[in-house]
């Protein structure tokens, strides 16, 4: 937990001098993607860490908080971060508002912007996956259990329902592949 | 005329189009209309940004600037899930849905413009560009515009387009990518329609 909230303070701000506990507090308190983030990732803590070591006597009294926390994100904010995803370090929300992601597993160093929902049925063993550096415009929607590669760039407003090589670039409804090496450095917050 | 007043004559009209107008009905929808207070605290953070930058007594104004504009900003986020960017210059008889969920980074908003909900207005990450918005056009919901781009006078938006690309006037586009789907269309009576009202304004003209 600690080290993927570290990856993502880093990644949002590790461009600017000077990461003093007072600075990470600030960024807290103005970026709502981050907060959202790191209450997910609090979530998955409260998961996973009860299995592996002494913590669990404390969980119970977590939980509580937890929800109170998550509840205040969803209905504040309007960003839905499920236990159900897996989302890897790196990750970024640009604005907020209608945002939901739930059963899907999400590389590293992706981006989303406002109004994207990801997901998948339930009921299926298959899940959306999405690979490493992928840009998720606004208003997209991926809905179906597909395999999204590494370094796609989904523009704004696309539903995709098919699978995705690595590198391409996803325009329109239904999402078409526009142009395959795209290079989406430029775009993402954190380029590589 | 300030731009305030005119906001609540334009919301007044919308929603009420045959009561007159009294000053119990602009404090009803002043404290009842999201959209319009939107565009009331848009407009005093804009006046004191504008301040901020103008020079002068500056350290006034950088005192007063972020604790106030921030509470307001913060209000209008968490009640409305609402973003309008400060530099935004939106002229009179503006008006924004009141439901919410949008996203505003326009440089320029024309008067008599409707912008309805989860409609995101803004940059393009590639070139950093923002779009201009011409007088009296309308927009539906579940619109994204972005990019350095122009939108004509008189010009429709219908529910769910996605446009990266300059439009002249009075024409409507629809769909994702943006399709031209009629020219030279009057959108005078669907400005002063409600989302619902418009959305059925709209089906109606389409099956005749």
């Amino acid at each position: 937990m600690f080290e993927n909230i570290r990856a993502d303070f880093m990644c949002e701000y590790g461009s600017k001098a000077g990461s003093r506990f007072t600075n990470y507090l600030q960024w807290l308190l103005l970026d709502y993607g981050l907060q959202a983030l790191v209450i997910y990732r609090f979530g998955r803590w409260l998961n996973y860490a009860p299995k592996h070591s002494l913590v669990w006597f404390i969980t119970p009294f977590l939980y509580p908080l937890y929800w109170l926390m998550s509840a205040w994100t969803r209905n504040a904010y309007g960003i839905d971060l499920d236990q159900s995803a897996d989302i890897g370090p790196g990750f970024h929300i640009f604005h907020f508002g209608g945002i939901e992601v739930r059963n899907c597993r999400i590389g590293s160093h992706c981006n989303i912007l406002q109004q994207v929902k990801l997901g998948s049925a339930k009921t299926t063993d298959k899940t959306l996956v999405i690979g490493e550096r992928v840009y998720i415009g606004a208003h997209a929607r991926i809905y179906a259990d597909v395999t999204i590669g590494d370094g796609v760039t989904i523009g704004p407003g696309a539903v995709v329902t098919e699978d995705i090589p690595p590198y391409c670039l996803v325009l329109g409804n239904p999402g078409r592949i526009i142009q395959r090496d795209y290079d989406n450095s430029t775009l993402l917050w954190v380029p590589f | 005329m300030n731009p305030v007043s005119n906001y609540i004559l334009m919301a007044h009209r919308r929603r009420w189009p045959d009561r007159s107008i009294t000053l119990a009905s602009c404090l009803w929808l002043l404290a009842c209309s999201p959209g319009l207070r939107l565009l009331v605290i848009h407009t005093m953070t804009r006046w004191l940004y504008l301040k901020r930058i103008a020079g002068g007594r500056t350290w006034f104004w950088r005192i007063t600037y972020s604790p106030v504009a921030l509470l307001l900003k913060v209000a209008e986020r968490h009640t409305n899930k609402t973003d309008i960017e400060k530099y935004c210059e939106i002229e009179g008889y503006v008006c924004f849905s009141d439901q919410g969920h949008i996203m505003f980074g326009a440089v320029k908003t024309g008067s008599g413009s409707v912008i309805g909900t989860r409609v995101t207005i803004g940059r393009n990450h590639a070139d950093g560009g923002r779009p201009t918005i011409g007088r009296n056009v309308w927009i539906g919901s579940d619109c994204v515009i972005y990019g350095s781009i122009s939108i004509g006078d008189g010009a429709t938006l219908l529910p769910g387009t996605v446009l990266s690309k300059n439009i002249p006037a009075n024409i409507v586009m629809q769909g994702n990518p943006a399709r031209l789907v009629l020219q030279n269309f009057d959108n005078s009576e669907l400005r002063d329609l409600q989302d619902m009202d418009a959305i059925q304004y709209i089906k109606t003209k389409w099956e005749a």
